[in-house]
């Protein structure tokens, strides 16, 4: 068993009005130093499957459910048994 | 004569609901009091109205209860006065530890807008001395994070101290734990609900079973004064 | 900052073609209108300002068909939304807009900013909106991936909707397969406002302040058009996306600002519109336009999301929740405090000159000085080919189908269970219908109802299109989609006042498209005159077209009534045992289009019968003084499914059931959709009254019964049918339609 985590998150380009909601407020309880937050969110995958298999598994599960390519992007992790 | 005050936040959208409730349903003095302010002396009761404070971002409640106003909630809670939040309310008063617990996203996972068949479950609070108890009444639900959940020992402890207020009848809208639509602080002055009582006090609009709600603070208040 | 290409390299390459500016139109504005080549930025404000969204250069010259006056009209068609009379001082602003190609691109976003944008027109205006309403058209629902679609789409309209705190109350939702490419998302806002507080898209005075107020710029929605047609794969790897992702939180606080600053201090305001399709071109050159000024911005000034944004970038962006202001010279630290207390940017970005020229500088460069009527009003109307789509003339050669109905009961509970029939409560009960308590009737009834605070009285809205009967017959198809939502109207106990549309087409350059988009236009515009409900506002979405499959013409109509007394508000729901049931309007054999005919055929056939819309308009308006007088207690209106599908949904709330003499109608003809009529019942005690005022327009059908069962005795057959096993069809179809199959 293979345990994946796949980060799914905004592209660049997009507003993130969470994001920058959340960064005001980090400012107002005294955290000025943080100059932005982004959010995003993250899948955990257990995968019975080849280690030379994980990449594509991952790429269409991400491709076709987990990431809305018009706006989001996405990465993975392997994290191991 | 009571003077009420209904906390407006950045994204409130049921604190007109609540004052026309207030005002021109049960002609009580009440007012806005903007997240900015940091007092609320001269209010005899405070209630925190339903909506999306800050757009519900991060978490419903999360950031409204960093606000100005906060402390001064605070500080009416702790000297016995009436608190009242309704939805967005309710997910405030949980977020500032006012109330145990912690509201999450409905189990069906998605925003529910219907009106549910409720039990008053205590009628020995300051906010439901008119209602009947194990008296069932029908009021709106609107919300997408309202599965009420909390540690056994928590939800054993609400039980004990009477401290569930409404429960859902019949059907569970959101998967809250026992049931639970509406709890009390252990000292029975801070009342947090998911359903909106303000949405049913008028004929014309099809349902009065959350007038007798309102006109149970107000008589107890008027009394205690 | 360089431009992109000089001059010479655009009338070289070419790339406006790209942007849907034709060769022609290149050289009539570099020849006529400005003496010279334009350069980049300019040829980009060119194209977009020159866009049939925002110039209506196809679509004008038959939009002047519609009538847009009446004695209750203060603003028709021109401004953020058409504005209407409704007695004290008050007035209703209502507008619809589509979103349709964003929609089917994201469904969640599309529709989302749909509705944003859709009420930023509304408190532009200086209303407060207080309703939403939607039309949405989805493909069918055997495919995955609709279903996500429509998942989607509802929760991306009750996301937006419910966090403003403004109730969606009424609406539609058909499915047919012409929308598999191509969904459609209509919504349509409702505002309350004293007439005093009226403002307008006007930038004027010279020295006075161009204001910029809301969320900060991105590259949102740049080149909407040509990303959508990208490959989708490329698309994945770019760290670049063209999706307008709103944010109604950002909006709620502009909206409350804007109004803050509409109703306490006007006289700081010359003018105020919503950056929306083209974001500050289009507000800008339409403000200055409006006002005939001259205005100079400076780009350098305007809030922005991203960093090294070219000034093209910068006037075309869509970003959402941003608003453009004209303000009285010496008033900006004012209005900025305003704005300030709301975590709002405001900002002056430029100034009202003399002259009429439109200046833009950005990184200390003039890039772009041309005349503002260059953007705004020389846009080339042109006359577009139009020709008879041959289907219809085929269609009149054929005989007409005749659907043989051996069981009604059976069929009536194959209709029930029809997506675009069906309840769908399931997608509803997603929107928070209830919010400022004020909603009398909600999703459910024949038009949702807002009452009026302060007074006695309120507004019933629908929204209506029926895309099938326009495709068989436009012009006939467009007067029953105006038929219908009046009838809505009706029913519900209000005034019909005026109309807004959406109306969605396929590619105009197409000549049978642009036949149908005149002739629905004529339909509508016949049907609007004789029930005196103009056209007030609306939006025209073009091009709606999946691999060159068109949707069906797809006008939809929004249309909102004036309840006058609260008292006469009229139930959809039959609950009163005891009560008179009567048909009002005659019964054809009339199939074509119908849920009938698509549920039995799988297609589409047939003509459409000519319409009487005066006799229409006449029973409606007795019908109206009769519900007035308090002599009607229930009303319905007979659309998909005919009278079958009528009787059954006015007796789901309650106990009651009918037992009706229908032997004047054949088992087929329960199920006609012959349209404009309408199911009514009266107090015994106010029958004779009833039957003396409405004549041979209303036929006695029977009684509402105290039990719980439909009974009905046709000509041919005869029905009985548990009331409660009916509705569980009903209510459990659509659930169980979204659910996944595998």
């Amino acid at each position: 068993m293979v345990n994946v985590r796949v980060f799914v998150t905004y592209k660049q380009s997009v507003f993130d009005p969470q994001g920058d909601t959340i960064t005001k407020t980090v400012h107002t309880i005294g955290h000025p130093e943080v100059e932005s937050v982004k959010v995003g969110k993250f899948f955990d995958l257990s995968l019975d499957t080849m280690p030379d298999q994980i990449d594509t598994v991952v790429k269409d599960i991400a491709t076709k459910l987990l990431v809305n390519f018009n706006m989001e992007t996405y990465t993975y992790q392997v994290l191991g048994d | 004569m009571m003077k009420i005050a209904v906390v407006v936040f950045p994204g409130s959208n049921c604190d007109v609901d609540l004052y026309e409730a207030l005002h021109t349903v049960c002609h009580v003095d009440v007012e806005y009091v903007s997240h900015r302010a940091t007092s609320l002396d001269g209010f005899d009761a405070v209630m925190l109205p339903g909506g999306f404070s800050y757009g519900d971002y991060m978490r419903s409640g999360a950031i409204a209860r960093f606000t100005n106003i906060m402390p001064a909630v605070v500080k009416m809670a702790h000297a016995g006065k009436p608190v009242f939040g309704t939805c967005n309310g309710f997910q405030i008063l949980t977020e500032a530890g006012l109330l145990p617990g912690a509201l999450k996203h409905n189990n069906g996972q998605k925003f529910v807008c219907k009106t549910v068949p409720l039990e008053v479950v205590n009628n020995q609070t300051l906010f439901t001395s008119e209602y009947q108890v194990h008296e069932r009444i029908n009021l709106p639900i609107a919300h997408a994070d309202g599965c009420y959940v909390a540690s056994q020992q928590t939800l054993d402890q609400l039980e004990d101290h009477h401290q569930v207020v409404f429960r859902y009848a019949d059907e569970n809208p959101n998967g809250s734990l026992r049931n639970i639509a509406g709890i009390t602080n252990e000292q029975g002055n801070v009342l947090g609900m998911m359903p909106h009582p303000e949405r049913a006090v008028e004929a014309i609009l099809g349902n009065t079973d959350g007038l007798r709600l309102f006109k149970s603070l107000l008589f107890n208040g008027t009394v205690k004064a | 900052m360089e431009q992109a290409m000089t001059p010479e390299e655009i009338k070289e390459q070419k790339p406006y073609l790209d942007w849907s500016l034709t060769e022609k139109e290149y050289n009539y504005i570099a020849d006529q209108l400005l003496g010279r080549l334009p350069n980049f930025t300019e040829t980009g404000l060119f194209s977009a300002m020159w866009s049939e969204h925002c110039s209506y250069k196809k679509s004008k010259p038959v939009l002047r068909l519609f009538p847009n006056k009446n004695a209750r009209v203060l603003q028709g068609p021109g401004e953020g939304a058409g504005v209407v009379d409704i007695d004290d001082g008050q007035a209703v602003v209502f507008k619809a807009e589509s979103h349709n190609h964003p929609t089917t691109v994201e469904p969640y976003q599309g529709a989302a900013t749909g509705v944003g944008g859709i009420l930023r027109d509304i408190f532009s205006m200086g209303a407060r909106p207080i309703a939403s309403l939607d039309s949405l058209h989805f493909g069918e629902l055997d495919d995955p991936q609709m279903r996500m679609k429509v998942a989607d789409t509802v929760k991306g309209i009750g996301d937006y909707g419910n966090c403003m705190g403004i109730p969606t109350v009424a609406g539609e939702t058909t499915f047919d397969p012409c929308y598999q490419g191509n969904i459609l998302c209509n919504a349509m806002s409702v505002g309350l406002m004293d007439q005093k507080d009226i403002q307008k898209g006007k930038a004027a005075g010279i020295g006075n302040a161009v204001m910029y107020v809301g969320a900060k710029t991105g590259r949102d929605g740049i080149h909407g058009a040509t990303f959508a047609s990208a490959d989708f794969s490329d698309e994945n790897a770019t760290q670049r996306s063209a999706v307008q992702v709103g944010d109604p939180f950002m909006e709620k606080l502009l909206m409350e600002a804007c109004l803050e600053l509409i109703h306490n201090h006007a006289d700081w305001l010359v003018g105020i519109q919503d950056m929306g399709a083209a974001g500050i071109v289009s507000s800008s050159a339409e403000m200055a336009s409006e006002g005939k000024s001259g205005m100079e911005l400076n780009l350098d000034l305007v809030p922005q999301r991203e960093t090294g944004m070219s000034a093209y970038e910068i006037m075309l962006s869509e970003s959402q929740e941003r608003m453009l202001l004209c303000v009285n010279k010496g008033h900006e630290e004012d209005v900025k405090k305003i704005f300030d207390k709301y975590d709002l940017d405001a900002v002056t970005i430029g100034r009202i000159t003399e002259g009429h020229d439109y200046v833009l500088h950005h990184d200390g460069q003039e890039v772009c000085h041309i005349p503002v009527a260059s953007l705004t009003d020389d846009v080339l109307e042109e006359a577009s080919e139009e020709q008879k789509p041959a289907r219809l003339q085929k269609a009149q050669d054929e005989p007409a189908w005749q659907p043989t109905i051996d069981n009604p009961a059976k069929t009536l509970r194959q209709l029930l269970q029809r997506p675009t029939i069906a309840s769908d409560e399931v997608l509803t009960q997603q929107y928070d219908t209830q919010v400022r308590t004020s909603t009398v009737a909600g999703p459910g009834s024949d038009a949702g109802i807002i009452r009026i605070r302060g007074y006695h009285k309120g507004l019933a809205m629908t929204t209506d299109g029926n895309g099938r009967f326009v495709y068989l017959d436009p012009e006939i198809g467009g007067q029953m989609a105006v038929t219908e939502a009046m009838t809505n109207i009706i029913a519900s106990g209000a005034e019909p006042l005026a109309i807004t549309d959406c109306l969605n087409y396929g590619d105009p350059n197409d000549p049978e498209i642009f036949w149908e988009l005149h002739h629905s236009i004529q339909g509508m515009a016949d049907a609007c005159r004789i029930f005196d409900t103009p056209v007030i506002s609306g939006n025209v979405s073009l091009y709606n077209e999946n691999n060159g499959n068109a949707i069906y013409p797809t006008p939809m109509v929004g249309m909102v009534g004036l309840i006058k007394n609260l008292d006469h508000v009229i139930p959809s729901f039959a609950t009163h045992a005891g009560d008179a049931v009567y048909l009002i309007g005659k019964t054809g054999d009339d199939y074509a289009g119908s849920e009938l005919q698509k549920m039995l055929n799988g297609d589409l056939s047939g003509t459409l019968p000519a319409l009487d819309l005066q006799a229409i308009h006449e029973y409606c308006q007795k019908l109206h003084q009769q519900m007035v007088a308090g002599n009607v207690t229930a009303a319905h209106d007979i659309s998909e499914g005919g009278l079958g599908v009528a009787l059954a949904e006015m007796l789901f709330q309650g106990e009651t059931g009918m037992q009706l003499d229908l032997r004047s109608l054949t088992a087929a003809q329960l199920f006609s959709e012959t349209a404009g009529r309408l199911v009514v019942t009266v107090p015994a005690d106010a029958r004779e009254t009833f039957e003396n005022e409405m004549g041979p327009d209303a036929q006695y059908i029977g009684q509402v019964t105290n039990t719980h069962w439909l009974e009905l005795h046709l000509q041919n057959a005869e029905m009985n049918e548990n009331l409660t096993d009916l509705k569980k069809l009903y209510k459990e179809a659509l659930p169980c339609q979204l659910k996944s199959k595998d």
